[in-house]
């Protein structure tokens, strides 16, 4: 979680982004409603409110370093899994 | 009409593969048989097949465009009348028939000196004396074979009556046949249970032609066609017996003698197609009269399954059923794992199989599978009506390729309304699939008789080989299977060549050795993808944490990011989980379309 302060300003800037918004009468509707509620949020907050948010992660930096370049041993082992002779071995290893 | 009364030989000419026995011959002897008729079948196919050697047959056996097979015994089935007595055929049609490695003097010859002695022989295989009815069972390139036997039969035995039958015959192709062609003297149209039987008796009593089911049969100049009979109900039918296959293809030596035999035994568990009932695929032409789908019993098929190994001693089977009853799924492939049947098993089905599902069919022992996959485009698959996502294809040849089940399948273009980006977008997502199964062939579909869009195209000509095998007598356009149509706005070639080159290049890696692998491991919060689909740029890809659990959420089966999201442990929003499809998308670890992403890489550990 993160905390986020949000102004007295954020609300009005929203409320006039939504002014620009081409939207459906319910969906306008529906956003002016959210807004208010944040308005008045903020009022009894005295101009700034702060609430916490789960961040958005980015996946970049992983996806970056995600690839090894590396040559396996036996393509055809990666390929089916496991070699038939080693699955045999396991199975026994396990049961008995 | 005594002269009719004596037993029927059933026959099954080129070009008809050579290598498995035909089940129209083996059900039909079996059924004349218990209406208490002496019956008796000749694989006539295998005898030009021991002639040119089993390869050469199987080559020319394959239908590739060109009715080659159909051509080779033009002349002898109508004689002066045959439109190409100088074989200017094998110079038209060249760079179709490349594949055979044959020149055109050598199929001149096959046609001028092989095929006639081929037929010659026909005349002492069989005591055809004693027998007063002949029918020739025909699909595909069987025709002008079987016209060609019919002439020099009627020649030698005036006194046999000749029928023919068999997807050729159905709707009008059969009566324009069968006036066209004075050796023959009639045809069933549509199912031959009921209609061979009836004839047979009509025939032995010197009843009227006019009460056998389903037969055209001519009245006077006139061609009739009786009312069809009721459809067959498969539970009631005998087990097809193919014993003369075997004996016929031993003694030519064809096949080696020996105790456990290895020929796919053809079975028939369904006719119709519960698919194509509901929503015709546009460019299928099979089921002309017969789409409404029955399926026998499942415990009538796991006896006739059971009956045949033991008969013909072979565990390897070919559904002949257009698509897999799915009820199957659930009251006969689990009794085939709890019995611990041995068998080898070969379905047609749709591409709409699960994980699951394709799990217990390999168990189960299907070991070949033909999913009507047909296109990695969901616009064109929407095109074709198969109901089906390009997803959703990529999926199956997926989990088949994990549980070792042989997937044949074709990439088809050519649909009206598809464009050049339903194309470049396949050959995109070609390279990363280079660790399943490819496509057998690639290429434009074949406008076919009874198909939606056959039905739906004003112009069209009968595919232009068939010119070259009727007389001029005969109406090609009630004849022909095959069409050449004018499709309005048709893509240029070119916009498949970048397609086509793909395919070939896929192909190619796995015809080059072990195919290429992608596969995972993967323990809670920890992802490695070893990536060895292309030659000198293998790698291992490390996820942890929430990327793998999102990649682990799409290796099941096409899901959502909003699915996703549901499934893993941190609260994500979808926003971020789409932002990490693309990322995976474009290491071509993952196929996205429309909305659902699907992860590529297959289980390393084999058999869950």
């Amino acid at each position: 979680m993160a905390e986020v302060q949000i102004s007295d300003d954020d609300v009005r800037g929203l409320a006039e982004a939504l002014d620009r918004l081409e939207l459906p009468d319910a969906q306008r509707a529906l956003l002016t409603a959210i807004v208010a509620l944040g308005t008045a949020a903020i009022d009894q907050a005295n101009e700034s409110l702060v609430v916490d948010v789960d961040p958005v992660p980015s996946f970049h930096a992983q996806f970056a370093g995600a690839f090894t370049p590396e040559r396996f041993e036996s393509a055809e082992a990666v390929a089916s899994g496991v070699k038939v002779d080693r699955v045999t071995r396991l199975m026994r290893i396990g049961r008995h | 009409m005594p002269a009719a009364a004596g037993p029927v030989v059933l026959v099954s000419m080129p070009f008809m593969a050579a290598d498995r026995p035909s089940i129209q011959l083996g059900l039909l002897a079996a059924v004349a048989r218990a209406h208490g008729f002496a019956a008796r079948t000749l694989h006539a196919n295998l005898d030009l097949a021991a002639q040119l050697g089993a390869e050469r047959y199987g080559l020319l056996a394959e239908h590739r465009g060109p009715l080659i097979g159909e051509w080779l015994f033009s002349v002898e089935a109508f004689g002066a009348a045959a439109p190409d007595p100088r074989g200017r055929f094998p110079a038209r049609f060249a760079d179709d028939l490349g594949y055979l490695g044959e020149s055109g003097e050598t199929l001149l010859d096959l046609r001028r000196h092989a095929v006639p002695a081929f037929l010659d022989g026909l005349l002492e295989a069989v005591p055809w004396q004693e027998a007063g009815v002949v029918g020739f069972s025909s699909t595909f390139q069987q025709n002008a074979a079987s016209f060609a036997l019919a002439r020099r039969l009627k020649r030698r035995f005036p006194h046999l009556f000749v029928v023919v039958g068999g997807a050729n015959f159905d709707d009008e192709m059969g009566p324009e046949l069968l006036r066209g062609v004075d050796a023959v003297d009639a045809a069933i149209i549509g199912e031959g249970e009921r209609a061979l039987p009836a004839l047979l008796t009509a025939l032995a009593d010197g009843g009227d032609l006019a009460t056998v089911p389903g037969l055209a049969h001519r009245a006077g100049e006139r061609v009739v066609v009786n009312p069809p009979a009721a459809p067959a109900v498969l539970d009631e039918l005998p087990p097809p017996d193919y014993s003369e296959y075997f004996t016929r293809a031993e003694q030519l030596g064809l096949l080696r003698r020996a105790a456990h035999r290895a020929v796919w035994i053809p079975f028939e568990s369904a006719r119709g197609c519960w698919w194509g009932q509901r929503h015709h695929c546009t460019f299928c032409g099979l089921n002309g009269a017969t789409m409404r789908f029955r399926a026998k019993s499942p415990q009538r098929l796991l006896d006739e399954l059971a009956h045949q190994t033991r008969q013909y001693r072979s565990f390897r089977f070919e559904a002949v059923d257009n698509i897999l009853d799915m009820r199957y799924l659930r009251e006969v492939f689990p009794r085939l794992i709890e019995d611990g049947a041995g068998y080898e098993i070969f379905y047609e089905s749709t591409a709409m199989l699960t994980r699951a599902q394709l799990r217990m069919l390999a168990r189960a022992g299907v070991t070949r599978l033909q999913p009507g996959l047909e296109s990695l485009s969901s616009h064109v698959l929407g095109l074709m009506n198969k109901g089906t996502t390009a997803a959703r294809n990529i999926n199956l040849l997926r989990w088949a390729r994990y549980y070792g089940i042989d997937v044949a399948w074709n990439v088809l273009w050519g649909f009206p309304g598809e464009t050049a980006p339903d194309y470049a977008g396949q050959a995109a997502i070609v390279p990363h699939l280079r660790h399943l199964q490819p496509p057998g062939s690639a290429g434009r579909i074949w406008l076919e008789r009874f198909s939606p869009l056959y039905t739906q195209t004003s112009v069209r000509h009968p595919e232009s080989s068939y010119s070259y095998v009727y007389p001029r007598s005969v109406d090609l356009q009630r004849v022909a299977y095959f069409f050449e149509w004018e499709q309005p706005a048709p893509l240029p070639d070119a916009a498949y060549d970048e397609l086509r080159t793909a395919i070939a290049g896929w192909s190619t890696a796995w015809a080059a050795g072990p195919p290429p692998a992608l596969t995972y491991w993967s323990s809670p919060g920890f992802l490695q993808v070893h990536d060895g689909r292309r030659p000198g740029h293998e790698g291992t890809y490390t996820f942890q944490d929430t990327l793998a659990e999102i990649y682990l959420a799409c290796a099941d089966r096409p899901v959502t990011a909003t699915a996703v999201r549901e499934k893993l442990s941190a609260d994500v929003p979808a926003g971020a989980v789409r932002e990490a499809f693309e990322q995976f998308s474009e290491r071509g670890l993952m196929v996205l379309d429309g909305g659902r992403a699907l992860a590529l890489a297959l289980p390393a550990v084999p058999g869950r």
